[in-house]
């Protein structure tokens, strides 16, 4: 799935100009505003918070280093979270090399510290496996998830900043949420 | 209502939306399309709490802190600096033509070899308008003026933009440059080029490359009187691990942050021998070395946590911070107990350390 350059306001597209000509601050501004979306993306990829984290940072310094290159400052956002995307898959690579269950993400999952071991374990295999379901999905979807889920964002909300219909948003979430549903069906049974 | 019509309501909604009374009304008499409600509810939450796992606002400000601003030139600017470096270019042309061909250098310019030192891990030397940076044992000649030859070993040039071609010669071919910062290093068979900004192009008998900011390049050695392979990209250079040799103190901040990222990949993922190598470069950045690790051991990979647990053993006995970490990580519950008995004995390594100049009494 493809998605339309974004409309990012005059403001944003600004502060794009002023990072691409080696402005910090410029480009710092922009990406505290993006930093829960980027790190949805992966962990949403990845499914390991720590991981999540490094290849954030990593994305971070790569989008420091090649801003410069950007043409086109309405497609910050899109551009951002591809080189977040491209992190995560090459840190996903990685991670295949390792030992499983390192730095699998728990957090939330006993906030109250109530559930049993069990009841953790389960809850635990419950998000690696959703994890696993979310990279499965194309890019674009991967991308609506983490502005609904992450940034809470409303179908609207979205259409107005991918630039597309609100019907196209409800559409491809609807069929993102399906493979979900369908996928941890299948692994359950 | 029906269930058809239920489920189609419940497949469109979002964690956040308001069914409609109709919808509740029917949930309320019909258990499957609750179970399926229940499932959809389920699925929603389990994605909100997948992508809120351990986010914190302001978490990579440490990241942010570590970049540093590059003004650059604005797009007028750079265009009519494209146009006169390309008169120039054309105007150098035929001069670096008849050098690269073993023609006289200009009169008056007398060669001479660049002071490089065997016990200083790299020598810093300014050579007509760029700065070189050669690594120890390494040899290199300025041969003419804005010339360098490097012989063996390898270094980093940076050079001023708007003062003509500089020229890089190594025994493997040429590199080109305008304005820009590469290394070169001079290897058994090849001589790799990593550029960190800028463009440049290598040339040997075979072709000629160029090379963009973050890019690497080879230029093969000739093998008797075959001609060498043309210049190719090396896939997968860094110039933060091509230029690792640089002591801490040359870096500037974005290229410490650099250093400190690249150390961090290191440390998360690599085997242990180049863990090992990456431990003594943080031990070479003092104080700023022991603050990432006390970063590092709050975040990151068990890997990486690991051994800034077993880093922070080496900090000097009075290191208040480094303690703290270690004493919070060693008390932390949810941390795996290797990292935390690790914590343990990197504190009790630091506690049972002297000060350095106590005296005995």
């Amino acid at each position: 799935m493809t998605m339309d350059p974004p409309r990012a306001g005059p403001a944003e597209e600004k502060l794009v100009r002023r990072a691409a000509g080696g402005d910090r601050e410029a480009f710092s501004a922009l990406v505290r505003r993006e930093e829960r979306y980027m790190y949805a993306l992966a962990v949403g990829r990845l499914g390991d918070e720590h991981l999540a984290r490094d290849v954030v940072q990593d994305a971070l310094l790569a989008a420091w280093k090649s801003i410069a290159g950007l043409r086109e400052p309405r497609a910050f956002r899109n551009w951002l979270g591809r080189i977040v995307i491209n992190a995560a898959i090459s840190a996903g690579q990685g991670q295949k090399n390792r030992v499983e269950g390192h730095g699998a993400i728990d957090e939330g999952i006993d906030a109250a510290g109530t559930a049993g071991p069990g009841e953790v374990a389960a809850a635990q295999e419950r998000r690696r496996r959703l994890a696993a379901a979310v990279s499965a999905l194309d890019e674009g979807r991967q991308i609506l998830l983490a502005m609904h889920y992450s940034e809470g964002l409303s179908y609207a909300e979205i259409a107005g900043r991918l630039g597309i219909s609100e019907g196209a948003v409800r559409g491809r979430l609807f069929q993102a949420r399906e493979k979900l549903r369908a996928e941890m069906e299948r692994k359950r049974s | 209502m029906n269930c058809r019509r239920t489920e189609e309501i419940l497949r469109d909604s979002g964690p956040r939306d308001v069914l409609p009374p109709a919808v509740r009304q029917h949930l309320d008499s019909c258990p499957a399309c609750t179970r399926r409600a229940a499932e959809y509810r389920r699925l929603d939450s389990d994605l909100e709490g997948l992508y809120a796992a351990g986010f914190r606002p302001g978490m990579f400000e440490s990241t942010l802190a570590g970049l540093e601003s590059r003004p650059r030139p604005h797009r007028r600017f750079l265009r009519r600096l494209t146009a006169a470096a390309a008169v120039l270019l054309l105007l150098a042309g035929a001069g670096i033509w008849v050098a690269t061909r073993g023609g006289p250098p200009p009169t008056g310019f007398k060669p001479y070899e660049l002071a490089i030192g065997d016990s200083a891990p790299a020598s810093f030397e300014d050579v007509e308008g760029a700065q070189v940076c050669t690594r120890a044992k390494s040899r290199a000649v300025v041969s003419a003026p804005r010339r360098v030859k490097v012989l063996e070993g390898a270094a980093l040039f940076e050079v001023e933009p708007g003062r003509g071609c500089f020229v890089v010669e190594v025994p493997d071919g040429t590199v080109c440059v305008v304005g820009t910062e590469f290394s070169v290093s001079v290897g058994a068979t090849s001589t790799r080029v990593v550029v960190r900004h800028g463009r440049v192009r290598l040339e040997n008998a075979a072709g000629r490359l160029v090379l963009n900011s973050g890019q690497g390049g080879e230029l093969p050695r000739r093998s008797g009187d075959r001609v060498p392979a043309a210049p190719a990209v090396l896939q997968g250079t860094s110039v933060a691990e091509e230029t690792l040799w640089r002591p801490w103190n040359w870096l500037d901040r974005a290229e410490r942050a650099e250093r400190l990222n690249h150390l961090r990949g290191v440390l998360s993922r690599e085997p242990y021998q180049p863990r090992l190598a990456a431990r003594e470069l943080l031990a070479e950045a003092g104080e700023d070395g022991l603050q990432a690790a006390i970063s590092w051991a709050r975040a990151g990979t068990p890997r990486l946590r690991l051994e800034a647990v077993l880093f922070l053993g080496r900090a000097p006995a009075g290191h208040g911070p480094a303690k703290g970490s270690l004493r919070a990580v060693a008390a932390d519950r949810r941390e795996q107990p290797g990292i935390r008995a690790m914590a343990e004995r990197s504190l009790e390594a630091v506690e049972k350390r002297k000060p350095s100049g106590s005296r005995r009494k």
